[in-house]
């Protein structure tokens, strides 16, 4: 079997995907096992013994080229693009493509995989998820506040595997260590010292928290006895030179680094305390305890560090985590209402202090853990007024989505009558719509088209339960799960289109009733 | 850097492009040669109902490539 992983999005979701790939290579030892990833994260994959080939996807050129004026991205952009198509190897058995955008569609197409799990085109150009938790991502990328689940085990939900050793992978070696070691002492400070590294940006501007922040932080660090060691790259080093200004100890790394290095350095520090951005995913695989501060659109289930015992600091507004930090109308006040206090509390509670957040933080504090599934899931260290919720929609989830195919379970119980529960209402719709849909279908069997009264109250439904999602709450989630599904079906073939449907309004009516007990 | 409608020099022929290029000579051999290349007639060739083929493919890539920030 010959199995392509393509991840062409950011160094962080590539390292998000060694747990998938971990357990792909237990499941089929076999296989010959690639992965299309942006050239320049090559060393995040290097040895990794699950992959046996690492094809470069070399975006900057590419995005250098098809950023020429028209006439020569049309030509020169086009020519590199034609170089890089020609040398991919096709034909794969099975593609996985978790990049839902124009990009990973049209890469899925051009390796021509047998199969596809995750982005794709359809042959009339519409770009789909296929798959059930790929389908169920595409809901969090829309609605993450409800999200109970890493993206790291989405991955492996996706392929229905599980690696053999929980947790992230990345290659360290004594040469790594050694050269981070080297560089250490050139700035002045010891390998063997109680360093803890502090990333001051991060990938996207929106999730940075003020340098000034990370500056107090520090300095309170460097009072009782630690030094920080600012990380990060090339373009980040005014931001970590600003924060470091007047820490005494404070040692600035950034852009001296090299991604190994960077691994290396990190192995020599107790913790870490960042942004939102790849180098937490570097330390959580190497064990390497982190405090993360979450900003913007950013949301420790989703992406948060995947290392049981790390700590998550989000905002306790009401828009966090958003889905459009660009058009923020509160002038990212996300960004100021997690502060120094908080972290430092926070930072406490990970050396392993008994602690909570100040009076009135704006904060909230969430710890990592593992359930009993082997999952990476968060528990609240303050108050969470979604914790139940997001728990019992996990439990709903987990049951009605197989991993790696289609409806599992068999449909629970309804609930009780006059049982008050915000699904309730949902599952009434869903009932009428799965009626009606089986009834079309059995006409089609029977060779009988469907009559414009069921279409008309199929619709109906269907608007219906759209609305009640798109008003908010704990529905939204399974409305986007429905709406998303079925789109990869091909509209030629109706019966099938309805199935689909039929049978994504059945998965979902199964999360609503194991869902709603836990409301 | 990154304004798809940013304007350019007059543009080449399909004709004209391919000359000299095998890579691109294969990939336009479905475009008229008379037509000058420009980035709406890849998008045309790529809309949604039109084949999905080499060009298509790549038109969306690169289309890609200039709208990401």
């Amino acid at each position: 079997m010959r199995f392509l992983f393509i991840q062409i999005l950011a160094l962080g979701d590539l390292i998000l995907t060694t747990p998938a790939l971990a357990g792909l290579r237990v499941f089929h030892p076999e296989a010959g096992i690639a992965v299309l990833a942006n050239q320049a994260f090559a060393p995040a994959l290097h040895g990794n013994p699950a992959v046996d080939r690492f094809i470069p996807f070399p975006y900057r050129r590419l995005y250098q080229a098809a950023n020429l004026p028209e006439t020569e991205a049309v030509t020169r952009g086009l020519a590199d693009l034609a170089g890089f198509a020609a040398a991919l190897p096709r034909d794969w058995d099975r593609v996985y493509n978790p990049n839902f955008n124009d990009m990973g569609g049209a890469l899925s197409r051009l390796s021509r995989g047998r199969e596809v799990v995750g982005s794709d085109l359809t042959p009339g150009g519409a770009l789909v998820m296929r798959g059930d938790w790929p389908a169920y991502m595409l809901g969090v990328i829309a609605e993450k506040t409800l999200n109970p689940f890493h993206l790291a085990d989405l991955h492996c939900l996706a392929l229905g595997v599980r690696p053999p050793r929980p947790g992230l992978v990345w290659p360290l070696s004594e040469e790594d260590r050694r050269e981070a070691a080297v560089l250490l002492q050139s700035l002045g400070a010891g390998a063997g010292e109680n360093l803890v590294g502090i990333q001051v940006g991060a990938g996207r501007g929106e999730r940075c928290w003020p340098a000034g922040h990370f500056r107090e932080l520090a300095l309170r660090l460097a009072a009782r006895g630690f030094r920080p060691v600012f990380l990060g790259i090339e373009s980040e080093r005014p931001q970590a030179l600003e924060a470091a200004r007047g820490v005494p100890g404070a040692v600035t790394a950034a852009g001296l680094t090299r991604l190994p290095v960077l691994g290396g350095l990190l192995s020599h520090c107790r913790a870490l305390i960042s942004n939102d951005t790849g180098t937490i995913h570097l330390a959580a695989a190497l064990g390497v305890p982190n405090l993360t501060i979450m900003l913007a659109g950013a949301s420790p289930w989703g992406t948060g560090p995947y290392l049981p015992g790390s700590l998550a600091l989000t905002s306790t507004l009401s828009c966090a985590p958003c889905n459009d930090p660009r058009s923020c109308p509160r002038g990212l006040a996300c960004r100021k209402s997690i502060t120094p206090g908080d972290a430092w509390a926070a930072w406490r509670i990970l050396e392993g202090r008994e602690g909570t957040l100040p009076q009135g933080s704006g904060a909230r504090l969430h710890q990592a853990f593992r359930t009993p599934e082997g999952l990476l899931s968060w528990r609240p260290l303050s108050p969470d007024p979604e914790a139940g919720i997001r728990t019992a929609l996990g439990r709903g989830w987990l049951a009605a989505l197989r991993p790696g195919g289609g409806l599992a379970a068999p449909p629970a119980d309804p609930p009780p009558p006059g049982e008050e529960s915000p699904l309730a209402g949902l599952d009434r719709l869903l009932t009428g719509n799965i009626e009606i849909l089986g009834e079309i279908l059995g006409g089609l069997e029977r060779g009988l088209a469907p009559g414009p009264r069921q279409i008309q109250d199929l619709l109906r439904g269907e608007d219906e339960i759209r609305r009640l999602g798109l008003a908010g709450g704990p529905a939204k989630p399974l409305v986007l799960y429905m709406m998303n599904r079925p789109t990869e079906v091909e509209a030629a073939n109706p019966g099938e289109e309805l199935a689909a449907r039929l049978k994504a309004a059945l998965q979902v009516r199964i999360v609503a009733r194991l869902a709603a007990p836990g409301l | 850097m990154n304004n798809p409608e940013r304007p350019g020099p007059a543009a080449l022929s399909v004709a004209g492009a391919k000359a000299g290029n095998p890579a691109l000579s294969r990939l336009m051999e479905s475009l008229d040669p008379d037509a000058p290349l420009t980035l709406d007639l890849l998008r045309e060739h790529a809309a949604p109902g039109n084949p999905l083929d080499e060009l298509a493919l790549l038109t969306i890539i690169l289309d890609y490539l200039r709208a990401a920030p």
